[in-house]
């Protein structure tokens, strides 16, 4: 009985690390996904904050606010994966990071994704893109790149968010930008 | 009655307390497991049951709205090292949490390095009724680690947190 027991264990254990794998891999396949890691190389630290919020997580955050705020709720039920990433160090060689920010951009935009904001102010360099959909009705990720002397924030956002999922949170939070926004 | 109530107030609480790391000592030992150069030392703990969070509720009457926790345990630690370093960098905490709830999956929310400081913050789900059952929190702070450990009906402790958040929304403005 105890044999049969640990090859059951064993067999259930086989069978969820591919499911656990898959997983993750599934949101590193994702359009919308986006590698950060050589310009947290490039940054020669380690992230002063992380913050990683996975599907199991936005999904319970999407029920738990269901009542309270459907319209927010339906946005978040979009989401795969939000990251955020902030580097501090007054070591953080600026002008290495915006290179490297660059290099990124490039990538992204080779890659077919919509820069939105572009932003160079004297040592502060600010890129926020989206990846959208071949129709365009779809964003499937988000990328934020800030850098600024000591400070480098890195934002990315995985889902399947619709233009009107981001109309109607800016609807909902009364901010006439996202309300407004075009990016065809 | 003054002390009546009192003295019920005391048992209630000391029935409901202790001062003991017993339920957080799986996750002591996990870490010690991962870092078997570390030795934690306990400094201070203490453990709260649902009756203390139901008294909170009777004595505010339901303003707190604490009463769903079931437990709230903190312990502290002094961590000594030897000589090696203090690094918890390749630490899993994820897997220290489940060695004491291993039914519920666990997943690091937030990570922060400050200067002379580290926190680490997981919550853990139950996948099936998907919900969230426990938030841990460890601080590591020079020589001492802090770990806080919450378990209870937390779903409705945040829809109670977010309430404010969404009456107040529509006020947010851009310039």
């Amino acid at each position: 009985m105890k044999m049969l027991k640990r090859v059951m264990l064993v067999i259930f254990f086989l069978s969820v690390i591919p499911l656990v794998m898959a997983a993750g891999n599934d949101v590193q396949d994702h359009p919308g996904f986006v590698d950060f890691s050589d310009l947290a190389l490039i940054a020669n630290t380690e992230p002063t904050v992380e913050i990683s919020l996975k599907a199991p997580l936005l999904n319970m955050i999407t029920n738990l606010i269901r009542n309270e705020d459907d319209e927010a709720a339906d946005f978040i039920s979009k989401l795969l994966r939000v990251t955020v990433n902030v580097f501090e160090s007054s070591a953080l060689d600026i002008g290495e990071v915006a290179g490297s920010m660059e290099a990124i951009a490039d990538d992204l935009d080779y890659q077919g994704w919509e820069r939105v904001v572009r932003v160079r102010e004297d040592d502060d360099h600010v890129d926020v893109y989206f990846r959208l959909s071949d129709d365009a009705e779809i964003i499937h990720g988000i990328a934020i790149m800030i850098a600024a002397p000591g400070e480098t924030v890195l934002v990315n956002i995985v889902g399947d968010i619709s233009m009107d999922d981001i109309s109607a949170l800016g609807r909902r939070f009364d901010i006439d930008e996202l309300v407004d926004l075009d990016v065809n | 009655m003054k002390n009546v109530i009192m003295l019920a107030g005391l048992l209630i609480l000391t029935s409901c307390m202790s001062f003991s790391d017993k339920s957080l000592r799986p996750v002591r030992d996990s870490i010690t497991q991962q870092m078997p150069e570390i030795k934690l030392e306990k400094e201070f703990a203490v453990s709260f049951g649902g009756g203390v969070f139901n008294l909170i509720d009777v004595l505010t009457l339901n303003a707190a709205d604490v009463s769903d926790m079931d437990h709230v345990q903190v312990a502290v630690y002094k961590v000594s090292a030897g000589r090696h370093d203090l690094d918890f960098n390749d630490l899993n905490f994820e897997e220290s949490v489940q060695a004491k709830d291993g039914d519920l999956v666990w997943e690091t929310i937030v990570r922060v390095r400050d200067e002379g400081e580290q926190v680490w913050v997981l919550v853990g789900m139950d996948s099936e009724r998907n919900s969230l059952e426990a938030v841990a929190v460890f601080v590591l702070e020079e020589d001492e680690l802090v770990l806080i450990n919450v378990d209870g009906d937390l779903d409705r402790m945040i829809e109670f947190a977010l309430r404010p958040a969404v009456e107040h929304r529509g006020r947010i403005r851009t310039s």
